[in-house]
């Protein structure tokens, strides 16, 4: 195992150190009283909250979760990330009802005028006048732009996050047994999934997805949740799994061992708990790789079938028409790539906020 | 050195036997066959065609008939491309997709490695914060978004460069799908190079190196690469994978008679040999591609000895 990190303890209630603003702080080495400069040696000197706390003014404890918010938001990337993704999931789960609530159209509406069956550039009316109508333009067909842009976020969005929650449960589960018991088990279990790595998964999909074609389109998105979801889990296996091997052996496994818990139970309510922060992490950073994925499987044409539509099917279609009507390829490959590249920077600010041992860039 | 080789070739052998039971299992198991049709076969040429592949036998036996032809590296005929062997398809389309492949590895080397490097030494500067913004956009712009639009720009409004054909190496038909490739590569390398030249600047040994009086080029040359690229190094074996399904995609694109294309066509046609050929060579490849890296890394890297 060549990926075992320092140990990175995320507990909720760390043992409370011996100044505590909230405990009766021990008897000070020197006497202080208001307004006296304090001068002692290196080793003896003191942080100013342990001053203040000598002083009696009691300084307000952070929390771990309070620490890391405020240290993501002082990252001016991760909060841009933030806001994109925030606008981009609440305008692709509010706007294609707003959309038929102000114009009448839906991502499927094929308009019944002859004159406007046809691809028109962003903000233009049939007539080629200015128009606000159709703010992305229509495709081939004539369909709003946006609003299938939009539908097309909620199925990307939807397979990112539920393939990403298959691997959270099968990876966190891996990894959490195979840290507890250790030893063989251990290594075997681990042994596996270094196997695994090797494999060139996305052949194995690819296969799978062109030989189980799903009936229904609805049936193909399953099949993709489940591909998708069943080959990503192994780096959170991994993760788990090292968080564990340094968490099991603290005080708090060993109370609850002492006092009978079972074995799930220490595994799954003791342990995982405390593996959240580098998991979060890791699974934002999963979400845009599986979009990135089913764009790609898309494209391929072994991704979701028409009547769905996800960005990167819309992407494909606007491929076939790059030379005529590009705003039906720039439109949606552009929202999809400004949303991967949000997720990642929420990401990597996420990883720095939350723990800051595993930052690598 | 040699047991770690060992070792890693006793994992690899049964991880290239688990891909192909996996892929064969997974063609078996979907319902249809290769030769199932929109039209119902009469009996009779339906039993003619499961006794000519030998679909009429048990399937263990058939399993094991697979996999003896494929280890003695005989991946036996096409089913779609009649008279052509896998083998045969192998060698015409390899060339292609390694020439691609292996050119836009050595651009993502060559424009990652200077970038990181850079940011790494100016760190917290409006250039670092630049290139490692367009290198988040590298790596967040799918590549079949960026091809189309570089054939837009460059094919069909400047007239520079073919929008999709494969004259061979070198030819000006190599330029965009290497481009296109090389992207998300050189996005990521940028991001490793630079992290790994950041822990290795704040090091002992480059301080070491400083004092005793090399020159700031030798020391960088000499001393940090060395250590600030193992990420770099140890990044080649998911960055042959991942050029495996960049291939792909740029080899749809670009309309290249690639590996990638065929193999694509093949999960389509549900061309069974070819299929297992195609799936059974890349993973050799990956897998030994691997192993070499790991001991490149030890080699590289005088603190990893296996």
């Amino acid at each position: 195992m060549n990926d075992e990190r320092p140990p990175t303890p995320h507990q909720p209630e760390k043992p409370e150190p011996a100044f505590t603003p909230s405990g009766t702080p021990p008897a000070p080495l020197v006497r202080t009283r208001e307004g006296d400069i304090i001068h002692l040696g290196p080793e003896l000197a003191v942080g100013e909250a342990d001053v203040r706390a000598e002083r009696g003014e009691f300084v307000t404890g952070t929390s771990l979760s309070k620490d890391a918010w405020r240290r993501l938001l002082k990252n001016r990337l991760a909060v841009f990330g933030l806001i994109m993704v925030a606008t981009i999931t609440l305008a692709s789960v509010t706007g294609p009802f707003l959309i038929k609530e102000l114009t009448g159209l839906t991502p499927d509406y094929i308009p019944t005028d002859i004159a406007a069956l046809k691809s028109l550039p962003p903000f233009t009316a049939p007539d080629g006048s200015f128009s606000w109508l159709h703010p992305m333009g229509t495709d081939n067909q004539g369909r709003d732009l946006l609003a299938r842009v939009l539908q097309g976020g909620q199925i990307s969005l939807m397979v990112g996050i539920i393939a990403t929650i298959m691997s959270l449960i099968i990876g966190v589960s891996y990894g959490a047994v195979a840290g507890y018991l250790g030893g063989r088990p251990d290594s075997v279990m681990m042994r596996l999934v270094d196997v695994l790595y090797s494999v060139p998964y996305i052949i194995i999909v690819i296969v799978l997805l062109s030989m189980f074609r799903g009936q229904t389109a609805r049936g193909q998105l399953i099949l993709l949740f489940v591909a998708l979801g069943s080959v990503s889990w192994l780096t959170m296996a991994r993760i788990v799994r090292g968080q564990v091997l340094s968490l099991k052996n603290q005080e708090f496994v060993l109370a609850a061992r002492a006092t009978g818990v079972s074995t799930p139970r220490i595994i799954f309510r003791h342990l995982v708990p405390n593996t959240i922060g580098p998991v979060i992490v890791y699974a934002t950073l999963t979400i845009p790789t599986i979009m990135l994925t089913e764009a790609f499987l898309s494209f391929l044409g072994f991704g979701v079938q028409p009547p769905i539509a996800s960005w990167g099917s819309l992407t494909t279609d606007g491929i076939q028409n790059i030379a005529i009507f590009p705003w039906q390829l720039i439109c949606p490959g552009v929202t999809m790539g400004l949303t991967l590249f949000s997720l990642n920077f929420l990401g990597d600010g996420l990883r720095d906020a939350l723990d800051p041992q595993m930052r690598k860039f | 050195m040699l047991r770690f080789i060992i070792r890693r070739l006793i994992i690899t052998i049964p991880t290239i036997l688990v891909v192909i039971t996996i892929t064969w299992g997974l063609i078996r198991l979907a319902p249809g066959n290769f030769y199932t049709g929109d039209k119902a076969l009469p009996e009779a040429i339906e039993q003619n065609i499961r006794e000519k592949y030998g679909l009429d036998k048990p399937w263990h036996e058939q399993y094991l008939r697979t996999m003896g032809h494929i280890l003695r590296l005989d991946f036996g005929t096409s089913l779609k491309y009649e008279g052509k062997s896998v083998n045969e398809i192998i060698a015409r389309s390899l060339p292609v997709s390694a020439t691609v492949g292996i050119l836009a590895y050595l651009l993502a080397l060559i424009v990652g490695i200077t970038v990181g490097s850079i940011a790494a030494l100016k760190q917290n500067s409006k250039w670092d914060y630049a290139s490692m913004t367009l290198a988040m956009l590298g790596i967040s712009i799918p590549n079949f978004v960026l091809g189309p639009i570089l054939v837009l720009f460059f094919s069909l409004t400047l007239y520079w460069l073919p929008p999709s054909r494969w004259d061979g190496f070198p030819s000006k038909s190599v330029i965009l799908p290497v481009i296109t490739l090389s992207a998300a590569y050189m996005a990521y390398i940028a991001r490793l190079t630079r992290a790994g030249m950041l822990e290795v600047l704040r090091s002992d040994y480059i301080r070491t190196a400083r004092s005793k009086g090399l020159s700031e080029t030798q020391v960088l040359v000499r001393h940090a690469l060395r250590g600030g690229l193992l990420p770099v190094v140890s990044y080649t074996g998911p960055a042959l994978a991942f050029l495996l399904t960049g291939t792909v995609v740029v080899e749809r694109l670009f309309v290249l008679p690639g590996l990638g294309n065929y193999f694509i066509q093949a999960s389509l046609n549900r061309d069974e040999p070819l299929i297992l050929g195609i799936v059974a060579f890349i993973s050799m490849t990956l897998l030994s591609m691997n192993l070499l890296v790991d001991i490149a890394y030890g080699f590289l890297d005088p603190r990893i000895r296996h």
